[in-house]
């Protein structure tokens, strides 16, 4: 637990301005507090894997995507489902090639328990991106590699839903 | 039977532990202390269940030495073995489980591209696994289709023949930090002593043409040789939806998905009749076409009744997306709509089918109602026209999921992961479990 409360912290941390960048393992039972930290926000969920070649083709739009909306109110949060022993491997790739990239690892449980927490119904195909509101609901589920210009209409709908305002 | 014989029957069965419990519910495959998944389901014809499953390691010595990941920071690198276990009981009982893969962390293994298992006539155990290897002119890892058997009862194996070539292209940079991979493969057997193997290899694999081409090899005397590999489906499969594949009647049946030029990944069923040399054209499953630039890591599972043919599949392009079914009354040539194996689940997936005598039973795993995802069947009494309502299989808070299945006797052998274990049991046809009304077609 200390180390999700760090994740926590951290997560929060870079959201005022710090340039913290978090991969961190949590469980199940610990992401709805991650995600939690991030309310007041519109939030990319990307859930992604380091063996799936079309989520890391992605990654690099979904950042473009996050730096162009952050002063509205966008965040980019990752989820890799990488088996709990490759969360080595996870960094590595993210640090070589996404280090800008925040996203944290499965602690436990397996990767359906895991994306349940937003979506119950995730058929475990990714990559799979969600929108989730400023109050934490998940806003849409999107499947499969996106445009740039996709994601950037999706990420305008929702930052301008006066619903979840 | 007099009342003495079958007073001493119950005390027998009172006293041989898990036998009564046999013929009632599940009994645990892999033991306490094993972290499996990935079970696969074989059933010899002398009546010995064979069940196999998957293990991460980290025990893995000759990938963790080879190169590093690509230039795009994909990376297909990972290490498991291979565990076994039979029953010579009926299930009532499995043996310990014993490694088939000699060298610590030889299989490259997931939930979705693992091990399949099969006995040929002759009670020769063969298992088809994809295995780490070391490309020899780069040093990159590389995954090529290795063929293993065990000619006494799955006691031991002999070192395995690797089925695939090894590439001259390099394609770490497209595919993975693997310099090819030759995966997400099928195997199954004739009554003939042949042995049909089939893998989606990325040899050809360009920028521009990011799909697989499917490889096969094939070995007609039981395992002992193998022909060198060759191409049976052109560079339009889904790269990461395992292959599944079945024999009757002289014929081989191969389940795939294939991308169509504007990106629908449809399953499809292929046909040979020559024992595997050239495969007719394939034809598409009752499906709706379903678009989507990612990894669906979604099989066809296939079952094969004289002249049925049935499909089953995650159709992501239904309403709802979902686990159904569909068959072919006229030998594969064409498929009738699919239909929806568990229409009120929040998702249903990983199907797989068997026939056991006229009888369809299906299986997979699906969300209904709140907790986590667990394993149902169902049966269809008029071929696929229709389907009892689903039933769930599994019990308790833990995970259950990717059901596989055997015919024996006059039923399915189930097995599936709960959990970190795998779980089996015996279903008959007429089993109580799968209700008395079957439910209506929609």
């Amino acid at each position: 637990m200390a180390t999700h409360a760090l994740a926590v912290a951290a997560l929060a941390m870079s959201w005022t301005g710090t340039p913290a960048q978090v991969i961190d393992a949590v469980s199940p039972a610990e992401l709805p507090g991650v995600l939690g930290a991030l309310r007041g926000q519109v939030v990319i969920l990307n859930v992604w894997a380091t063996w799936c070649a079309p989520c890391l083709k992605e990654i690099p739009d979904l950042l473009a995507v996050e730096a162009e909306l952050r002063d509205e109110g966008l965040v980019l949060l990752g989820l890799a489902i990488d088996d709990p022993a490759d969360a080595a491997e996870v960094e590595r790739v993210r640090q070589q090639h996404f280090p800008g990239f925040r996203t944290v690892t499965r602690a436990g449980g397996d990767a359906d328990s895991m994306v349940s927490v937003v979506d119950p119904a995730w058929n475990e195909v990714v990559p799979t991106t969600y929108l989730l509101g400023r109050d934490g609901g998940t806003l849409q589920r999107l499947q499969g590699k996106l445009s740039r210009q996709d994601l950037l209409a999706v990420a305008r709908r929702h930052l301008g839903d006066p619903a979840r305002q | 039977m007099s009342r003495i014989t079958a007073s001493a029957v119950l005390a027998l069965l009172t006293l041989v532990p898990g036998l009564a419990d046999a013929a009632a519910g599940p009994v645990n495959v892999s033991p306490a202390g094993h972290k499996a998944m990935a079970p696969e389901i074989a059933v010899a014809p002398d009546g010995t269940i064979f069940v196999l499953w998957l293990e991460r390691t980290t025990r893995g010595e000759q990938i963790a030495a080879a190169g590093a990941a690509s230039a795009e920071g994909h990376t297909h690198q990972a290490e498991a073995d291979i565990w076994l276990a039979r029953s010579v009981d009926g299930g009532a009982s499995f043996s310990a489980p014993g490694r088939v893969n000699a060298r610590d962390g030889a299989v490259w293994g997931f939930p979705v591209s693992k091990p399949r298992i099969g006995v040929s006539a002759s009670g020769t155990v063969h298992v088809f696994f994809p295995g780490n290897a070391v490309e020899p002119r780069t040093g990159k890892p590389i995954v090529l289709p290795m063929a293993s058997r065990s000619r006494d009862g799955g006691r031991t194996f002999d070192p395995p023949h690797v089925l695939g070539a090894v590439p001259e292209s390099d394609n770490s940079h497209l595919v993975s930090g693997l310099a090819n991979a030759e995966c997400f493969g099928t195997m199954t057997l004739d009554e003939r002593g042949g042995a049909f193997a089939y893998w989606i290899d990325t040899r050809d694999m360009t920028t521009e043409q990011p799909n697989g081409k499917v490889f096969s090899a094939v070995s007609t005397d039981d395992g002992a040789t193998w022909s060198r590999d060759f191409e049976v489906l052109p560079a339009d499969t889904c790269p990461c939806c395992q292959l599944t594949a079945t024999t009757a009647a002289g014929r081989i049946y191969l389940g795939s998905r294939r991308v169509s030029p504007a990106g629908d990944r449809d399953s499809v069923v292929a046909i040979s009749s020559d024992r595997g040399r050239s495969f007719q054209p394939r034809t598409a499953w009752g499906g709706a076409p379903w678009r989507i630039e990612g990894c669906p890591l979604k099989a066809t599972a296939l079952a094969v009744d004289g002249a049925a043919v049935y499909a089953a599949a995650f159709d992501g392009g239904a309403t709802p997306p979902g686990a159904r079914v569909s068959r072919s009354l006229d030998g594969g040539r064409s498929f009738q709509p699919a239909l929806p194996l568990h229409p009120a689940a929040a998702v249903s997936d990983a199907p797989v089918l068997a026939v056991s005598n006229g009888v369809l039973i299906a299986a997979w795993h699906a969300k209904a109602g709140d907790g986590p995802r667990q394993v149902y069947v169902s049966r269809s009494l008029d071929r696929g026209g229709a389907f009892s309502p689903p039933a769930r299989v599994t019990a308790g808070d833990d995970s259950g999921g990717y059901p596989v299945l055997a015919v024996r006797g006059q039923g399915v052998q189930l097995a599936w992961q709960q959990g970190d274990t795998i779980v089996s049991r015996h279903l008959a046809v007429d089993d109580p479990l799968f209700g008395l009304a079957p439910a209506p077609a929609p």
